[in-house]
């Protein structure tokens, strides 16, 4: 779903956790990993037509834009997470609950625990 | 080396090609130009060699329809006759023929009909995928105008495209050339570096580029039934690349600022970004084609290599 350089990126942006454009972004970046400016702008510009970051502009010193990320780090795992679940579900629900069965079973109780969890409160919504 | 290529293809496609009486004038006058054109190595010269390929395979088509016709009218039997060989003739012959005059006459017509109508429109109309930000920065339009000046043609219009990817491009919209670039351009390079961009896009206004790419798409549409002239075409707008590179080289005074700017797009080479730009300051497409020899962007690498090169001389 994320290049290698988008989520490079998209983590750094959630690490800065303020609005930023990207020539001070890649200033901080590149101690990590030499990019050019360019390519920055462009991964960004992907994020963005992605639907994972929001930009605005500002013409003050040059027209450009500064980016924030549209979700938070959790929210975003939940939306990866609830895409691919989501979709094995729908189309192989029996083996898809199966797997998770097996794979949860198998030696971790803390996984488990959680997951019984869930099933508790499913199970008392569902009576009520 | 792909325009060698060309011209061996071309050449061989002479010595084999149908008629007797055009086969000799054309492998003569091409073994002259390309030979001539190994003796200089200007673009100007390449433009103009490659052109009059295109018309000279337009040209010995139009040839073969009037001799037939000729010879029809004398009442001999019919060009089109279906008999594999008929002296000058055979149904190969009448095929070509017929195939490049419906191609011509389908290739006027659409460019009258493009031509009149997409002039007219705005270039929001001409890009419906593209946002264009009202007004672009003064700064840039000032630069425009003043290499504009320098260059001896009427300003264009500017506009900015609201994408965060770099890139600039000029068409011909609303009667008037307009010029476009993107956030992304102006984010990620330096005001040098963009101004050897638009003195790039103005070169091409300058070198009369439009003109020079309708006429090599008319006649690759004409002559759809005749592979080389999908080499040849991309190959016009290549060497208008460079050509429009040197002269931006020119107009800002050295090419430092073109090369420097080249070569931070030059990264961007890695990555497959689309762009349906008409005339993009650079390949951001990045070897699409299968074949180097199909690309009309020439590759930034040597795009660079070239400006350097002129430089040590």
């Amino acid at each position: 779903m994320l290049g290698d350089l988008e989520s490079i990126v998209l983590r750094q942006l959630w690490e800065t956790g303020k609005p930023i454009s990207v020539k001070d972004f890649q200033a901080m970046v590149v101690e990590r990993r030499p990019v050019a400016v360019t390519t920055v702008a462009t991964t960004l510009d992907r994020l963005y037509r992605k639907g994972l970051v929001t930009r605005e502009l500002v013409r003050e010193g040059g027209p450009h834009y500064l980016y924030k990320p549209r979700m938070t780090e959790e929210e975003f795992r939940y939306a990866v997470v609830d895409g691919v679940m989501g979709a094995l579900l729908e189309s192989f629900n029996d083996v898809t609950v199966a797997y998770l069965a097996q794979k949860i079973g198998a030696g971790r109780p803390e996984e488990l625990r959680v997951l019984a969890k869930c099933l508790d409160k499913l199970r008392r919504k569902g009576a009520r | 080396m792909s325009l060698a290529f060309i011209y061996l293809i071309f050449l061989a496609s002479v010595v084999i090609g149908p008629s007797q009486l055009t086969k000799w004038t054309l492998f003569l006058t091409a073994s002259g130009l390309t030979a001539a054109f190994a003796m200089k190595r200007s673009f100007h010269g390449r433009t103009i060699v490659l052109l009059g390929m295109l018309g000279m395979m337009f040209g010995e088509s139009l040839l073969f329809v009037a001799v037939s016709s000729y010879i029809d009218m004398l009442g001999r039997a019919p060009a089109y006759a279906v008999v594999p060989s008929w002296g000058y003739f055979s149904i190969l012959h009448a095929l070509d023929v017929g195939i490049v005059l419906i191609g011509g006459v389908g290739a006027v017509c659409a460019g009258l009909f493009i031509g009149l109508k997409k002039t007219r429109i705005g270039m929001s109309k001409m890009f419906p995928g593209l946002q264009f930000l009202e007004p672009a920065p003064v700064k840039v339009r000032e630069t425009v105008e003043r290499l504009a000046c320098l260059a001896g043609v009427t300003s264009p219009n500017v506009s900015l495209v609201d994408s965060g990817v770099p890139s600039a491009f000029t068409v011909w919209a609303n009667r008037k050339y307009s010029v476009a670039l993107s956030v992304g351009l102006l984010e990620s390079l330096d005001d040098t570096e963009v101004e050897a961009c638009l003195a790039h896009e103005i070169s091409h206004i300058k070198n009369g580029d439009f003109i020079v790419r309708f006429l090599a798409t008319l006649a690759k549409i004409a002559l759809f039934a005749k592979p080389l002239s999908y080499f040849i075409e991309p190959a016009v707008y290549r060497a208008r690349e460079f050509l429009a590179d040197r002269t931006a080289a020119q107009l800002i005074g050295g090419p430092g600022a073109l090369i420097s700017a080249l070569s931070k797009l030059k990264d961007l080479d890695l990555y497959s970004v689309k762009s349906q730009d008409l005339m993009c300051v650079c390949n951001l497409s990045g070897g699409k084609s299968m074949l180097r020899i199909l690309d009309k962007q020439p590759d930034l690498k040597a795009r660079i290599e070239a400006l350097v090169e002129r430089e040590m001389k």
